[in-house]
């Protein structure tokens, strides 16, 4: 029997291929595929905060970089990836100087608005504190006042009710009006 | 923390027998708490709340006619609110409530000695009161209401 020799051309290539499949191991499930892809976008937005040059690079380079890294010695390297090299690369300085600048101003934005926030906040307790002072000050003036029976404790009511107008004074130009009591 | 949320369960409890004018119902929740078990090393918020609960048992007490006992709970919250914070000036605000309250029952009853020394406390509590609470705003508002910064 004579052997056709462009198959026997195509096998060999057939063979070739998976032998250098089964090196790689098993394929991916779908759902580790799922977490690569989602840890790939991951870590794409986390690079893109630390270096803004990987968005430039193949798509999924860094991903299999990694991948290569992890594999046993006997699994030959993946290529560098792209984002690594751009980073090494000098011509890479001067997009990153202007992206960290960049960073620093939207950061500097982030925590003006982040100290504005504890500000309102910290009034807003401030105020909740005062005004509930305010209250329990208003109630024991008007106990001393009930009570008041001789000429120096009606001298200590007014005195306290001058006390607590002050305060309520101080309290509604820092704060406006309390709030109704619930109870 | 567990023990906050638990607290706030048992006012909540103390509120509802509150509103049906159940004051024994009330206060045996509020007693739970101040007995019950405490968080470990006892945080600052742990003896605010533990204080406040002290001024509402006898203040509730005070509404039953149990002078002496809403006295004890006054000096309890007092112990665990030592700072001149709100929490002291509240106390010092019911107690002046509760002597108040047992002055006239005093007076009620025919001993009017006894009824002007209870009188003689609630004032000087409810002075007291005053002047940690007007404290308490000054320290918590700073320059914020000061008239100065208002004028400026």
């Amino acid at each position: 029997m004579r052997c056709n020799p462009i198959a026997v051309a195509w096998l060999f290539a057939v063979a070739l291929g998976c032998a250098a499949n089964s090196k790689r191991g098993p394929a991916p499930s779908p759902a580790g595929k799922v977490e690569s892809m989602s840890k790939r976008a991951e870590r794409s937005d986390a690079d893109s905060m630390s270096s803004p040059t990987v968005t430039s690079s193949a798509p999924g380079s860094d991903t299999y970089a990694s991948e290569a890294a992890a594999a046993p010695p006997s699994y030959a390297p993946a290529p560098e990836p792209k984002a690594a090299q751009a980073e090494r690369a000098p011509s890479a300085g001067a997009p990153s100087t202007t992206d960290a600048r960049a960073r620093y101003a939207r950061a500097d934005v982030q925590l003006s608005e982040a100290r504005r926030e504890l500000d309102v906040a910290t009034s807003q307790r401030d105020c909740a504190s005062a005004c509930r002072a305010l209250d329990s000050m208003e109630r024991a003036v008007l106990h001393v006042c009930e009570l008041a029976q001789s000429a120096d404790e009606r001298k200590t009511c007014a005195s306290a009710e001058d006390q607590v107008g002050a305060a309520r004074q101080r309290v509604r130009s820092a704060c406006g009006d309390c709030p109704k009591k619930s109870r | 923390m567990a023990w906050l949320s638990k607290a706030r369960s048992l006012h909540h409890l103390a509120d509802v027998a509150e509103e049906k004018d159940a004051i024994g119902n009330a206060i045996a929740p509020l007693e739970q708490l101040v007995t019950g078990t405490r968080p470990a090393g006892e945080p600052q918020e742990v003896a605010e709340v533990l204080a406040d609960t002290y001024a509402r048992l006898a203040e509730l007490r005070t509404r039953v006619g149990d002078y002496e006992r809403a006295e004890r709970d006054v000096e309890s919250g007092l112990l665990l609110a030592k700072d001149r914070t709100y929490f002291r000036g509240h106390l010092f605000e019911v107690r002046g409530l509760v002597f108040d309250k047992m002055s006239q029952a005093l007076e009620k009853s025919g001993k009017p000695q006894e009824a002007r020394v209870a009188r003689e406390k609630a004032m000087r509590a409810s002075i007291e009161s005053v002047n940690l609470q007007d404290e308490v705003i000054k320290n918590t508002l700073g320059d914020a209401g000061s008239v100065d910064k208002r004028d400026d």
